[in-house]
Order: C-alpha cells, then sequence, then structure tokens
C-alpha cells in the first residue's frame, strides 16, 4: 500500500505581540493570511508575510506556515 | 477605534478580493503600500477563487468605532 499525500492548500500567520495582560503576560495575535499557494516557496511566503508586517504596529513574534495535504491511497 | 488596512487587488477574473491588516502603521503612506502590494503580485504566492492577484486596485484604511451606550 503506497499512500501520497497530495498538497491542497496552505496559509501564513504573522504572529505580534499586542500588549501585556493584567497579570504582566505578553498578549499574542496571529494575522493570518488566508489563500496562500501550496506551491508557494517559503522564501516568498517570508518574504510577503514580513513586508506586510513591516505596515503594522507591533512586534512580529514570528512567522509560520500551516500546509494541508490530502493522504491518497493508490 | 478599530483600524484596518485594506490593501484591495483585481485577480485573474476581474474580481476585486481584499487583503486586510490590523493595526496599521499610523504614518503609512500610498506609495509605502502600494510597494507592499506590487511585491505581493511579483511574488505570487496567494491563489483565490478569483485566481491569482494581477491588479492593484486600492489601499484604505478601514476605521471602526463602537460606542456603548450608557
Amino acid at each position: 500500500m503506497a499512500v501520497s499525500k497530495v498538497p491542497q492548500s496552505s496559509r501564513a500567520g504573522i504572529k505580534v505581540q499586542t500588549g501585556v495582560s493584567t497579570a504582566g503576560a505578553p498578549v499574542y495575535r496571529v494575522r493570518s493570511l488566508q489563500n496562500v499557494k501550496a506551491a508557494a516557496l517559503d522564501e516568498d511566503v517570508y518574504a510577503v508575510a514580513q513586508a506586510m508586517a513591516a505596515l503594522q504596529q507591533h512586534a512580529v513574534v514570528s512567522i509560520s506556515r500551516v500546509d494541508e495535504a490530502n493522504l491518497v491511497n493508490e | 477605534m478599530n483600524r484596518t488596512l485594506e490593501m484591495v487587488f483585481r485577480a485573474a477574473n476581474g474580481r476585486e478580493v481584499t487583503i486586510s491588516l490590523a493595526d496599521p502603521l499610523e504614518n503609512l503612506t500610498l506609495a509605502g503600500v502600494t510597494a507592499v502590494m506590487a511585491d505581493i503580485i511579483a511574488r505570487n504566492i496567494f491563489i483565490t477563487t478569483g485566481g491569482e492577484l494581477r491588479d492593484i486596485m486600492d489601499a484604505r484604511i478601514r476605521t471602526r468605532e463602537t460606542v456603548s451606550l450608557a
């Protein structure tokens, strides 16, 4: 049984620190970028996320990418 | 007051596609935003129901104000 992975879609996230809670802990939010091509290069996704992050106020904590794929039994 | 940057593109089939970003900088310029939009088109990482993003249509800040009734 050979199962192969068929890429479907992808999305990226820009995690930013929006403030500090009353308890003193940092508050994070993720700015989500939908409709990213599954075939898009990591370099391009990173560059776009960085460029967009530079347009907003908060400090960037991390940039993430989530890929979705179907598993197909061939 | 709640501010959102809206970057409006035209997709391959002519449809408008908006990419929103919360809490934009106060001092954004049209040139600065369109440069990023041009980069988004050039790197071509998005695929929408309307196809790939082709042209820059508009860049705007949307402001939402919520007032509680006293």
